[in-house]
């Protein structure tokens, strides 16, 4: 019997081989991503929001500190959206998503990515979710952290009750829910981002601008950025300032299932455009 | 033979915009050990990263063992590619590359270690498994280039240029390790720009030229053919100051037949049975001072001038 009546002969998807398969690219990837430089820069980088949340809670001015001053959920509301919404989770996801297929063009490495008896769509998959899987796990670790710290003014006991008895812990899981939505839309974007430019300054310049100033677009226009359905989802409404265009925000499954969709028809023009990617190194 | 235990190449064209990679290629190569001749930038490499996928060919289609290139979850469990890229996963140690890049087969950790291990004293790395790839000399890291692709036990292996950089020593060691993978029933595709190289390990040559394969069979065959065409007389031009003055020099030598001066008066062209004399003999005329020379080289560009270009090189560290 040959190779091939051999193949023939087989089940035609052994799900067990390809499980095994994809789970050895995914820890593979993991590594990459949680034991190099690229894990200590994230890892910084995550711990901004702490470090803000910390600041504003710790630091009396006039005998209050900011968070008594002006309400802890509506200081953390105001950091969150615009400190790691607007700019650690964005760099964030572009630092790490960007380099995904990219980083590995460049060091010249890929084909032996290529060369693996994995189809190249699952290769995109496994890559991505690895990535999504450990910049979630930073940027939630750095969600909670950050989220406890509004408790300081009330103490052990207040945060309890809060978490428990009050609003607290429901904010905190849409919190954790927009972390995560937006490591999958945003790592989804800048996973295609990095398989057709060689440099990321103006497509993610261009898309930052786009996603910053979503408030000033017509609301056609809006329902276009990621951003517009993750505010949707954030617990306490804020000002967009007197300029906003204001629209209703999306009602949460839709921006939920929108967002999840967006990701998965980003993600099958990326495969699309692996699965006919030449190696030609010289060209990068 | 069936198509299914072979390397099957059918009218296969690559172009890289205008420019040829690979002109209507049409191969069958049967399982042993096949090389892959040719001058460097003569398609070799192109051939071969379309063998593996990692090209797409303009026009024609391949098959290996069966399969197309675009089916890589069939053939990849089959087919090991050393490819020229010396390039590694940034931070890996020997291990991790060959141990990683395994479990990407679906073989669970142990089987993984066992075949590392087991590749890694194939090849002779085992002491220096656990350094980093990056302060491995150029040999080693052929070398574990080569593990990484046959640590699955592929049936098919395309190796470019895989005896560059190694020592005499290893190069020994590494085309024993071909006598025996090609002995196990397994095709060894090897390329290199030395005939002498390969023609002695090698149950065919390949002799690929400017993009086109310009002549394929069996070696004792292909070593007749090129002392055949060594004894044939290869044309050579020179272009320089004193052609008149060259050519009468040409002329005293036995193994010139003939000179032809070019018309506008800078340069000519001979027939020479031995080239190598004399381009000895512009050579010792340069350095004397008696003529200058612009250029030199063969003008013939089909079959005999490619091979007199690897038998050259051949003889080239003599």
């Amino acid at each position: 019997m040959t190779v091939a009546q051999e193949t023939a002969a087989r089940p035609r998807i052994d799900w067990a081989l390809l499980a095994r398969q994809v789970g050895g690219l995914v820890r593979l990837e993991l590594r990459r991503l949680l034991l190099t430089r690229r894990a200590v820069i994230l890892g910084l980088a995550s711990a901004v929001p702490v470090a803000i949340v910390l600041l504003v809670g710790s630091i009396p001015i006039s005998g209050q500190t900011v968070l008594e001053r002006f309400g802890n959920r509506i200081v953390y509301e105001t950091i969150f959206e615009t400190v790691f919404l607007g700019a650690i989770l964005f760099f964030g996801c572009l630092y790490v998503f960007f380099n995904l297929f990219r980083g590995e063009i460049l060091e010249r490495s890929l084909h032996y990515l290529l060369l693996t008896p994995l189809r190249r769509e699952l290769v995109v998959a496994a890559k991505y979710a690895a990535a999504v899987a450990a910049v979630t796990a930073l940027f939630m670790a750095s969600t909670v952290f950050s989220y406890m710290l509004i408790y300081l003014p009330v103490g052990f006991s207040g945060a309890i009750e809060d978490l428990t008895a009050g609003p607290g812990g429901r904010h905190l899981v849409a919190y954790l829910g927009v972390t995560l939505l937006a490591c999958i839309g945003y790592g989804s974007l800048f996973t295609l981002v990095g398989m057709v430019f060689r440099n990321p300054i103006i497509p993610a310049g261009a898309l930052y601008v786009w996603e910053m100033l979503h408030f000033l677009l017509p609301p056609a226009l809006k329902k276009l950025s990621v951003i517009h359905y993750l505010k949707g989802l954030l617990p306490v409404p804020l000002s967009d300032g007197p300029f906003a265009v204001v629209v209703e925000p999306p009602p949460p499954a839709v921006s939920v299932l929108g967002l999840l969709a967006f990701a998965a028809g980003v993600l099958a023009v990326t495969a699309l455009i692996i699965r006919r990617m030449e190696i030609r190194y010289t060209e990068d | 033979m069936s198509d299914d235990r072979n390397i099957v190449i059918r009218d296969v064209s690559k172009f890289y915009g205008d420019v040829l990679g690979v002109n209507r290629v049409d191969l069958e190569i049967e399982p042993g050990i096949t090389s892959l001749v040719g001058p460097n930038g003569s398609g070799k490499s192109t051939l071969m990263n379309l063998l593996a996928g990692l090209l797409r060919p303009t026009r024609g289609e391949i098959n290996i063992l069966g399969f197309p290139v675009t089916r890589p979850q069939d053939l990849f469990r089959r087919f090991g590619y050393c490819t020229q890229y010396d390039s590694f996963p940034r931070g890996a140690t020997g291990w991790q590359f060959v141990f990683s890049y395994l479990l990407l087969h679906g073989l669970d950790r142990g089987e993984a270690e066992r075949l590392t291990a087991r590749t890694l004293e194939r090849v002779g790395l085992v002491d220096s498994a656990h350094r980093r790839i990056a302060g491995y000399s150029k040999g080693m890291r052929q070398r574990i280039k080569l593990a990484q692709a046959i640590a699955h036990g592929p049936q098919v292996m395309v190796l470019d240029e895989p005896l560059n950089g190694l020592d005499p020593m290893v190069r020994a060691e590494t085309i024993e390790l071909f006598r025996q993978l090609a002995g196990e029933g397994q095709h060894v595709l090897i390329s290199s720009h030395i005939l002498h190289e390969v023609d002695l390990l090698s149950d065919r040559v390949i002799l690929i030229s400017n993009g086109y394969i310009v002549a394929e069979g069996e070696v004792p065959g292909m070593r007749a053919e090129v002392e055949e065409v060594r004894e044939q007389p290869l044309q050579v031009f020179v272009r320089c100051d004193r052609p008149q003055w060259l050519a009468g020099r040409a002329f005293e030598l036995d193994h010139v037949t003939e000179v032809q001066l070019h018309d506008d008066g800078g340069g000519l062209h001979l027939r020479t049975r031995d080239a190598d004399r004399f381009l000895r003999l512009v050579a010792e005329l340069v350095a004397e001072g008696g003529v200058e020379v612009e250029a030199v080289g063969p003008a013939d560009s089909d079959l005999q001038a490619v091979y007199r270009y690897l038998v050259d090189e051949e003889e080239e560290p003599s």
